[in-house]
């Protein structure tokens, strides 16, 4: 994660703050899956994490509240491995710990 | 959490500054991802990816688009301008307007029918929405 990311998403408020302290390091911990290539264009070696965090985080408040229900939380990282995006996306309506069109969005799931 | 997940939570949330006012829009230029986020409303939301280069933001409450993440910008500008030389007007040393992005991404769409899946329509939504927010982007060098 660079310093940089770090200050824009701090200059977002409270919200965004906790979910990238508590929630991105979470998930790249404890990923439900990785995917490899997330784009064309030749990014074959970025890659997307998904994970279900047990909680989520108000936007302007930064109050904790409960995960939301059948979403996952995705942190897209580069080549350098550095995290550049994250957020929350609808699950696949029968894999729920998976994002929607898992199938045909990446080029391959790596775990 | 790890020491090193806890070290790295205090030094995020340090960075905050409690009573700094949000400015709206956000717009900026990833160089890490390659990617413009832009945020126009302060609300919550979910991301839904429209296809390979964008995925817009949806209010919880709102149900509205209130933002998007554009990406593999460089390729994305070298093909507008590829397309349409002129576009370079529209670049003002490294600023460009984001509704100029847009509006070139639909004229781009609308000459290729595999990409006319509702993406003009998405497209034409996130340009009013910048237009509204005059929301404008400093390209960075990737």
């Amino acid at each position: 994660m660079s310093a940089h990311r770090i200050a824009e998403v701090a200059k977002r408020g409270m919200g965004p703050a906790q979910e990238l302290a508590k929630i991105v390091p979470f998930v790249l911990r404890t990923p439900t899956a990785i995917f490899q290539g997330v784009r064309e264009d030749g990014e074959a070696e970025w890659l997307c994490y998904c994970g279900l965090p047990k909680r989520a985080y108000r936007r302007e408040s930064g109050d904790q509240i409960l995960p939301y229900e059948n979403e996952v939380y995705l942190v897209y990282v580069n080549a350098d491995r550095v995290a550049y995006n994250s957020r929350w996306e609808d699950c696949h309506r029968n894999k729920k710990n998976l994002p929607v069109d898992y199938e045909t969005r990446f080029d391959r799931r790596v775990l | 959490m790890t020491k090193q997940e806890t070290e790295f939570a205090e030094l995020v949330l340090s960075k905050v500054e409690p009573n700094r006012e949000l400015e709206l829009p956000q717009v900026v230029h990833d160089p890490d991802g390659d990617c413009i986020e832009f945020l126009a409303v302060n609300e919550d939301f979910r991301a839904k990816r429209v296809n390979s280069l964008v995925t817009v933001y949806i209010g919880r409450e709102s149900n509205e688009i209130v933002g998007s993440l554009i990406k593999g910008v460089n390729a994305v500008i070298k093909g507008i301008l590829d397309d349409f030389p002129g576009f370079k007007v529209e670049i003002d040393g490294r600023r460009v307007r984001l509704q100029h992005i847009f509006t070139a991404k639909m004229w781009e769409a609308k000459y290729d029918d595999d990409k006319d899946d509702g993406t003009i329509e998405v497209y034409a939504k996130l340009r009013q929405l910048a237009e509204a927010k005059n929301a404008e982007v400093e390209l960075c060098e990737v």
